[in-house]
């Protein structure tokens, strides 16, 4: 009798102005982010995304009581408030339902969960902070960037008092044993939940692809084969710009969405459950152990996507050094544009596995090449480098 | 199969593109079974090319013009090349000495000479006749052409044979001149080929639209084949050395873009306080003298270098001296020598009006004019190891994948449409 839980991640990098050698900023804030061409995209997406999903869902839950766990990352939240406020309204309708949990994450979907425990806790705290101001909430459980964890992971932030963290569904920390259980790390009492990335990429992924034998998905379908699961619960997690921006309007996910709840209706095994409703209802079955961070990126499950090759250490390792610089200058604003540059998305740019040959990451990039990327990102951080020493 | 390939240059005496294409393409075709017969305007060329039977074509016996019993007409290994044509190339005789010359990637280019009897028009038309005489005695099942100087030839052996004619673009008239005054009569040369041939076979899908654009071709009987290299050649262990390099290596023409090399390197200069930088110029060409006057009033003296003509050896080990390879060419067709430098795990920043960059992506890429972003990815590639190390392993792989072996046999598939 598997519940569902379906998590969404909500979030949109602020991406950066192009930047030469020649480039220099008199205000890093507004000079290293290209906020006209943010705007554009964030307005592209709202339309495409944000504004009919949360639309469908809000009549869903009204008419069949579906319940959904969201995150959303401060970076997309800073440019709802600055360019759609309107964005924020409707997720605050959803989360009004009461059918609605949201999680924790780092505001900036940044990678300090890799380098600095002080650093990460920070960024919680920033992002913890939002979900009071914003939707009057305390989430209970953690979501890292990425899916990003580890059995340190997973223990600093249990001892940051939360219940529950999210994970890959990994064969690695898995070996023969379902997803579709919650376990426990090795070194501490959090709760475990791992996405079941079969189910979740058939619809992230695989929705649209016409080569897949299972093409068209239809929701009875699918609803079949979450029917036919074992254990306590099937963990859907995906971005939410899986509708109607990963996967067009036109491939049909809305009316896939649209059918979920009644064909899921349709089975006495299964219900909706949120993600603390989830680890509320079941107990531990067994112990995950993670000596090396996962993340929920393509087949690697692994930090390669965003660590993987020279350039990408390269610019970590400058923006981590940066960091004794950025407290001693003590400015909020550099430390918010420090953080800004953080964001996760930055150095997935730069990523040259799979890129020449072509799809599968199959991912917005607004650069010709992961190398024009390198230079622009590298120029910026020599820029800001510059600019934290002269204040001083 | 019996193939009766037309050429102009062959290595070791010349090798752009089109030399190089026609080595590499011969052999391969060889080693897959193909026989050939290889035309090129040498008397008694004595390259060796096993499977290959080459012959060298003498028009001494049959010229027509006025000093048509000169001794020194001997169209010979290198004094003409259908590259180096400058509108004051070959409108007469000169008073300059005739003597091999070569670009930087050790291409003859034409140098006039004292003696020099024949226009270049009638040296071609001379040239296309002699091939005729002597092709018409071999046995071929399908006539190959490449760029339009043997164009005339195999039209001619096409009518009076019946056999099937494929040709092969290796640059156009509009691309040798970067659009600058083209020569009507080799246009219309190379329209007349096109037309007639079975089948293209274009370097580039550049080089295809541009035939279906400018010279009306058919679409449908172009086929894109791309040049290749053989890694092997290029590889050298690295070297200490205390300077950084940029290289150009090429015709010394407004197609090659070289001027927007040295507007970059001038870039490069300003910008970087200590510049620790040589800029190399390599190769040879009619733009040579006014490079160098540009060079001085830029005030790149003692930055920037030129070497002339280099054997290949040396071109090779400047590959591996340079921390960066540009290619800013106006209008390149392909542009093998970036394979070449890929090869020998240089950096390369690439135009986008180029062949190559249609197919490979471990390279910067820029529009030839846009020297202030040439600028930027130069400094970014001398000053991030980051950025070198990452490029050049996967641009040394990527670089791998362009095998002669694939030209011939894709070649071969297009010889067997038409059999």
């Amino acid at each position: 009798m598997p519940s569902i839980c379906m998590y969404f991640e909500v979030h949109q990098p602020i991406r950066l102005r192009k930047f030469t050698v020649f480039s220099k900023a008199e205000n890093p804030y507004y000079d290293y982010f290209d906020w006209d061409k943010n705007k554009k995209y964030f307005s592209r997406i709202v339309a495409k995304c944000y504004a009919p999903t949360n639309n469908l869902l809000l009549s869903l839950i009204d008419e069949y009581n579906i319940k959904l766990t969201y995150s959303m990352s401060g970076v997309f939240l800073e440019q709802s408030q600055k360019f759609h406020p309107e964005v924020i309204e409707s997720f605050q309708q959803l989360v009004s339902t009461g059918n609605v949990e949201l999680l924790d994450e780092t505001y900036y979907h940044s990678l300090a969960s890799l380098y600095s425990e002080n650093e990460f806790k920070e960024q919680v705290k920033s992002h913890s902070g939002l979900m009071k101001d914003l939707f009057g909430y305390k989430p209970r459980i953690f979501r890292n960037t990425e899916a990003l964890y580890s059995n340190d992971i997973a223990k600093t932030v249990e001892n940051m008092g939360y219940k529950g963290i999210l994970a890959e569904g990994a064969e690695k920390i898995l070996g023969w044993r379902s997803p579709n259980y919650l376990y426990t790390p090795p070194n501490s009492n959090i709760r475990v939940l791992l996405r079941n990335y079969k189910l979740s990429d058939d619809i992230a992924f695989r929705f649209s692809t016409h080569s897949w034998k299972e093409h068209p998905l239809t929701a009875d379908k699918y609803a079949s084969w979450l029917s036919a699961n074992e254990g306590q619960t099937v963990n859907l997690f995906m971005d939410y710009e899986t509708f109607g921006e990963h996967q067009w309007e036109s491939t049909g996910i809305f009316e896939f969405l649209k059918h979920l709840p009644s064909e899921i209706a349709k089975y006495d095994n299964l219900s909706f459950k949120t993600a603390s409703e989830t680890i509320d209802s079941y107990e531990p079955v067994g112990v995950v152990d993670s000596p090396y961070p996962l993340s929920w990126a393509d087949v690697d499950r692994d930090l390669s996507a965003w660590l993987g090759n020279d350039m990408q250490r390269d610019c970590f390792d400058r923006i981590k050094r940066l960091e004794g610089l950025v407290k001693e200058n003590g400015s909020k604003d550099l430390t918010h544009v420090w953080r800004l540059l953080q964001t996760s998305d930055h150095l997935y740019y730069l990523c040259t596995k799979w890129w020449a040959d072509g799809d599968v990451h199959k991912y917005f990039n607004p650069y010709d090449s992961p190398y024009d990327a390198f230079v622009n990102y590298a120029n910026i951080l020599t820029d800001f480098e510059t600019k934290l020493k002269g204040n001083l | 199969m019996r193939i009766l390939m037309l050429g102009w240059e062959f290595p070791p005496y010349v090798s752009g593109g089109l030399g190089r294409h026609c080595y590499e393409l011969t052999r391969n075709l060889a080693a897959n079974g193909v026989k050939v017969t290889f035309f090129m305007p040498k008397k008694g060329a004595h390259i060796h090319v096993p499977g290959v039977e080459i012959v060298g074509v003498s028009p001494k016996h049959h010229t027509t013009g006025r000093h048509a019993s000169s001794k020194s007409w001997d169209i010979g290994p290198y004094p003409i090349s259908p590259y180096a044509l400058g509108p004051y190339m070959y409108s007469g005789p000169t008073t300059e000495t005739h003597k091999p010359v070569s670009n930087g990637s050790g291409e003859a280019l034409l140098e006039t000479t004292e003696n020099y009897p024949l226009n270049f028009f009638e040296a071609v038309q001379v040239y296309n006749k002699s091939v005729v005489r002597e092709a018409l005695g071999k046995k071929f099942d399908v006539i190959h052409a490449h760029d339009w100087i043997t164009m005339p030839a195999a039209v001619e052996l096409k009518e009076r044979t019946g056999k099937p004619l494929i040709v092969t673009v290796h640059s156009t008239e509009y691309d040798r001149t970067a659009n600058i005054y083209p020569m009507e009569w080799i246009v219309s040369i190379e329209r007349k080929g096109i037309e007639k041939a079975d089948r293209v076979i274009a370097v580039s899908k550049m080089t295809k639209d541009e035939l279906v654009k400018k010279y009306g071709a058919d679409d449908k009987k172009i086929r894109v084949i791309y040049n290749a290299v053989n890694p092997y050649e290029y590889k050298q262990p690295p070297q200490k050395k205390k300077e950084k390099m940029v290289l150009f290596a090429g015709r010394l023409t407004n197609q090659k873009g070289p001027v927007f090399f040295l507007r970059a390197a001038k870039e490069v200069l300003e910008h970087e306080k200590d510049p620790n930088v040589k800029f190399v110029v390599c190769g040879k060409g009619d733009l040579l003298p006014q490079l160098i006057e540009e060079a001085i009033h830029m005030g790149l003296t003692g930055k920037v270098m030129f070497t002339g003509y280099i054997p290949d050896d040396d071109l090779v080990r400047l590959y591996n001296m340079a921390d960066v390879y540009v290619l800013p060419s106006v209008s390149e067709p392909f542009g093998i020598t970036v394979l070449e430098a890929m090869a020998a795990r240089t950096p390369v920043i690439i135009s986008k009006t180029s062949g190559v960059s249609e197919v490979i992506k471990h390279c910067f890429k820029v529009d030839f004019w846009d020297t202030q972003e040439m600028a930027n990815k130069i400094i970014s590639i001398l000053k991030h190891n980051s950025l070198k190390k990452c490029m050049t392993k996967n641009a040394e792989k990527e670089a791998d994948r362009f095998d002669w072996d694939n030209v011939a046999k894709d070649t071969i598939k297009v010889y067997r449409e038409l059999m």
